[in-house]
């Protein structure tokens, strides 16, 4: 599970309140291009 | 005219220098003094909150596991296959490219690319102490010192974000990897615009 995890819970605060996430992103390039 | 193209060009060069700069700093603080309190997790605290198996922390080196600064585990779906090349784009201390050398094993190759050299060389060190090989070039993610259609997957962990040129950047993976290629990041994204004081702020960017 992924997560955005700040030691210090004021930094954590203001990045949730942006919205602030951390992602896995996978993708694949078509063939033939 | 202070708000023509030109200036705001001008502009944006010179605060992504100052970006650069502040990016080499941060990162290499956390390779020399990874004992040091940052205010986001790092070394074998953060691998293991992000599911990266007591084994490869175990058989790693110390130091690139010390100096681990990702956001997330971009092994967990990478799915390497032996005798893939993979691109670890961002390498720092060499903790993932070392961890997919091992996937690829003797018949793949692990690239490293970073934007500093003495990381490179520190990466490239950690992987001989595996008996692993891997290469690194210094270079920045938004011009990838590699060929087109050269890699087979694109692994990255933290990194992305730290560019001012995101677009840039996601055009250049496509570019060196392979027909079929994958890639497998990690990183942080923000569901709301960022305010202008939080994007000229290099210290909140770096971080």
């Amino acid at each position: 599970m992924l997560g955005f995890h700040f030691r210090n819970e004021s930094t954590r605060d203001a990045a949730e309140s942006y919205g602030v996430k951390a992602v896995l992103l996978t993708a694949r390039k078509p063939d033939g291009s | 005219m202070t708000d023509s193209p030109h200036h705001i060009a001008d502009e944006q060069a010179s605060l992504e220098e100052v970006l650069k700069g502040e990016v080499l700093r941060m990162y290499q603080e956390v390779a020399d003094t990874p004992e040091a309190e940052f205010h986001f997790f790092h070394g074998r605290e953060a691998a293991e909150m992000f599911g990266y198996s007591a084994e490869w922390l175990d058989r790693a080196p110390a130091g690139a596991v010390a100096s681990f600064a990702g956001v997330g585990n971009p092994h967990e779906r990478s799915e390497l296959q032996p005798g893939e090349t993979v691109l670890d784009l961002g390498s720092g201390a060499g903790l993932d490219s070392i961890i997919a050398s091992w996937h690829v094993g003797p018949a793949g190759k692990v690239v490293g690319v970073d934007l500093n050299p003495s990381m490179c060389l520190k990466a490239q060190a950690h992987a001989a102490t595996t008996g692993t090989q891997m290469e690194c070039h210094e270079g920045r993610m938004e011009e990838i010192p590699l060929p087109d259609a050269s890699v087979d997957v694109v692994i990255s962990n933290g990194v992305i974000n730290l560019s001012f040129r995101k677009r840039r950047v996601i055009k250049e993976i496509y570019r060196i990897l392979k027909p079929g290629g994958r890639i497998s990041i990690t990183d942080i994204v923000s569901a709301r615009q960022l305010s202008q004081a939080i994007v000229n702020d290099p210290k909140l960017w770096a971080a």
